[in-house]
């Protein structure tokens, strides 16, 4: 894929998410930590990582749901369209939720309501955005959507309640849900994860074909790199609460340049290679986040090529091919063995 | 790959056959590949290498769940989570089970726990049906048949320390006297790459990875011989996945355990499983060793299967055909009649939607249950 050219419609930079406790808030979690990345019109971006990376946290900072108390926005800049979403009122931001930016969880039973019909809640979200439209009128264009997300008899499904429908249903109409405004872009936090293989293709197919047909932006939060190389323009590596490597999707994935890019890239098997090939763990534990050294890599402490040059000092975010970016001492070394390997 | 397994080419549509993926006989792959793959898998691959016995037998297994209606709890019908399902395990290996989500996996896996009674059929453990057993007999087998689950959270108690969850069947059936006990924790805890101290600690103080290393020791606890491993790395991040997979194979290679491996990510079932089973509404519909099944997936389900899971590499994914799979599987309930695909099958006709196919050998004991491969 080519580099993107269209419009910048997301920009955040250097965002800053701390979860604080401790008597006197002494104890900083920096669940993110200076994270900074771009989102064209219309282009599928993947965030990538471990659990714990901070990709969940990230994407609720852009959404101003953060929790707080703990979690607090110590840093940085969310523009949407030029304009900084961390310095909107309650009031804007409710009204750009849903309507220009909306989120699709993991957990389809946590964000819907149980006791309201999948009809009617698509409805009501209708409304809320479109105060002229009238019950009749939202709830048909509820079935429609849901229709156009896939669900067989749609009439009949906005009649019925969340737990009649399977997990990949449900999962539909929460898209249904999210793309109901006509969002510019939606965030997606492993929409995915639970579902099996041929539901989860159907899914992230349906994603794609809204996008292309709404010019809708999506940010997809995944652990399954597969799904990444298939679907997503271009990804965004995390770790440590930052971005360690980016860029387009071919050019990190087949010339990865961050050694735990080439790292989690090591720890899937794959499916067309023999049997026996992959599934290497990346040595070591994830870090702890109120823990990690501020004056050098944070991956230092599990990476194979680590210098005293990474432990004293925080690589910079370099440009090493057209849009792909990395952060590291030793992208050569990485570039070499990817290289090496099938 | 043998003859008789060759499908033929349905007219005009996508060749029922793929291309050979890489790494099979017919396409060889990236000249150094050899380095980069774990040569005891190898080793293990060919069958005639395997001397193990049958540990297990399954035959016809059946599990039936009566569905009621109304205030008088009439009863409406069956569903038919596992509806005649056949295999054999040598000790040693792996027979890991595939299928969407309701195509009775977990049922499965619960029927041959005996956490479920079978409606029918048997499995045999050891030379003995273990499907009636009760009471002492049961509790016997349960010292040597053990399961883990997907969910970590789940099965250990969060006010139990890690070492009493490791303990408890242990106790239960009174293996151990008071000062084995914690010798037993420690040393299990060890096994699974855990620090022994941590014994006292309760679940919240872990990761994901941890806990299910810890609920891994429970199940290693009683000494078993065969673990049921039920989606056991599907919640955890491609990382701590690779560990336990790991953890999971350097187990079985050290005690000789047999395992049954239910998931749906078909790269990691395959990277651990000898042989693999691919169930649709109930039944298997196809059989093979690992690599085989995975070049050269014969029934047309598979086929959808093995396509609509993407590989982390751009330009090899874009490079493969793409069968796609529409719609939802029918309710078990009332499978449809014939092949239980038809619905769903893109080459579905007249004699598929009459007459059900049974699982036939197509070659060198590839088993499959389709009218197309098998033919008459
Ligand atoms: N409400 C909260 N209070 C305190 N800490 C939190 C809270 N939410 C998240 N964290 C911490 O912030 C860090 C980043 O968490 P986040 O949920 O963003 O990870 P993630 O990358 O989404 O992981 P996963 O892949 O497991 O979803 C973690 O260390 C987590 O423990
Ligand atoms: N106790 C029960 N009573 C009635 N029906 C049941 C029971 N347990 C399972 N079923 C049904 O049996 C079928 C198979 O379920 P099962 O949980 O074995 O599927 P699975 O393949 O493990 O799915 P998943 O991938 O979602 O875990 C489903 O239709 C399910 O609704
Ligand atoms: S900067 Fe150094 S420690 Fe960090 S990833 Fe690169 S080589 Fe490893
Ligand atoms: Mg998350
Ligand atoms: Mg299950």
């Amino acid at each position: 894929m080519a580099v993107q050219e269209g419009e910048v419609i997301l920009d955040v930079q250097n965002l800053q998410t701390w979860f604080l406790s401790g008597k006197h808030q002494e104890t900083r979690l920096r669940a993110v930590d200076g994270l900074s990345y771009q989102v064209h019109k219309g282009e599928f971006v993947a965030v990538v990582g471990e659990s714990g990376s901070g990709k969940s946290v990230s994407a609720l900072s852009v959404m101003g749901l953060v929790p707080y108390p703990p979690g607090l926005i110590v840093g940085g800049k969310v523009l949407f369209h030029g304009k900084d979403l961390l310095q909107a009122t309650d009031e804007e931001m409710q009204a750009i939720r849903g309507e220009k930016i909306a989120m699709v969880f993991q957990e389809p039973s946590t964000a819907l309501n149980p006791v309201v019909t999948v009809g009617k809640q698509i409805a009501e979200a209708l409304r809320i955005h479109n105060p002229g439209m009238s019950k009749k009128e939202a709830m048909a264009k509820a079935a429609g959507l849901l229709g156009e997300v896939g669900i067989p008899n749609p009439e009949v499904r906005a009649r019925q309640y969340p737990f009649e429908l399977s997990g990949g249903m449900q999962q539909r109409a929460m898209i249904a849900m999210a793309v109901s405004c006509g969002p510019e872009l939606l965030v997606a936090d492993e929409p995915t994860t639970a579902l099996d293989v041929t539901v989860q293709a159907q899914v992230l197919d349906l994603l794609d074909r809204l996008r292309k047909k709404l010019g809708m932006a999506v940010v997809l939060i995944t652990h399954n790199l597969g799904v990444v190389a298939r679907y997503a323009d271009s990804v965004k590596v995390v770790y440590g609460g930052k971005a360690v490597e980016t860029g387009p999707t071919d050019a990190v994935f087949e010339e990865p340049c961050h050694p735990y890019t080439l790292g989690l890239l090591r720890a899937v098997p794959r499916l067309d290679l023999p049997r026996g090939y992959g599934l290497h763990p990346i040595v070591g534990e994830p870090p702890d986040m109120s823990k990690v050294p501020e004056e050098s890599c944070a991956f230092a402490a599990r990476c194979r090529y680590a210098t005293d040059g990474c432990r004293e000092g925080r690589p910079p975010m370099e440009e090493v091919g057209e849009g792909h970016y990395c952060a590291c001492f030793h992208k050569g070394e990485t570039l070499e063995e990817r290289r090496a390997l099938p | 790959m043998k003859d008789g397994a060759k499908g033929p080419g349905p007219d005009g549509n996508l060749p029922l056959e793929p291309p050979p993926l890489p790494g099979t006989p017919d396409m060889p792959v990236h000249p150094g590949i050899d380095e980069f793959v774990d040569k005891d898998i190898a080793a293990r691959e060919a069958p005639e290498k395997a001397k193990g016995e049958y540990i297990m037998e399954a035959e016809g297994l059946q599990m039936y769940f009566p569905v009621t209606k109304g205030l008088f709890k009439r009863k409406a019908g069956d569903v038919k989570a596992v509806d005649g399902v056949s295999f054999r395990i040598r000790q040693g290996r792996t027979l890991g089970v595939v299928g969407e989500s309701g195509s009775g996996k977990s049922t499965l896996g619960n029927c041959v726990m005996r956490n479920l009674r079978p409606t029918g059929g048997k499995v045999v453990f050891d030379g003995q049906d273990v499907t009636r057993l009760e009471g002492k007999a049961l509790a016997a087998y349960h010292k040597r048949v053990t399961m883990v689950t997907q969910d970590p959270f789940a099965s250990l108690d969060p006010r139990m320390t890690v070492a009493d969850s490791v303990l408890e069947g242990v106790r239960i059936n009174r293996l151990a006297d008071k000062a084995g006990e914690q010798a037993l924790a420690e040393r299990m805890l060890l096994m699974v790459g855990l620090n022994p101290k941590y014994g006292s600690r309760y679940p919240h103080e872990f990761s994901g990875g941890q806990r299910q290393r810890v609920s891994i020791a429970r199940a290693l606890a009683m000494g078993p011989s065969f673990i049921i491993c039920d989606e056991v790395v599907s919640a955890l991040d491609v990382s701590v996945q690779a560990q336990v997979v790991g953890l999971l194979q350097q187990l079985q290679q050290q005690l000789g355990l047999s395992y049954i491996f239910i998931g749906h990510d078909l790269s990691v079932v395959r990277y651990l499983s000898h042989e693999v089973a691919v169930m649709y509404l109930g039944k298997f519909m196809e059989v093979a060793g690992s690599d085989e099944l995975y070049g050269h997936p014969l029934h047309p389900y598979t086929q959808a299967l093995v396509s609509a899971a993407p590989i982390p590499k751009p330009s090899v994914d874009r490079a493969r055909p793409r069968v796609s799979l529409e719609g939802e599987p029918p309710s078990p309930i009332h499978p449809p009649q014939g092949c239980r695909f038809c619905t769903r099958c893109r080459y579905a006709e007249k004699r598929c939607r009459e007459e059900e196919p049974a699982l036939k050998d197509a070659g060198g004991g590839h088993l499959v249950a389709c009218h197309k491969v098998t033919g008459g």
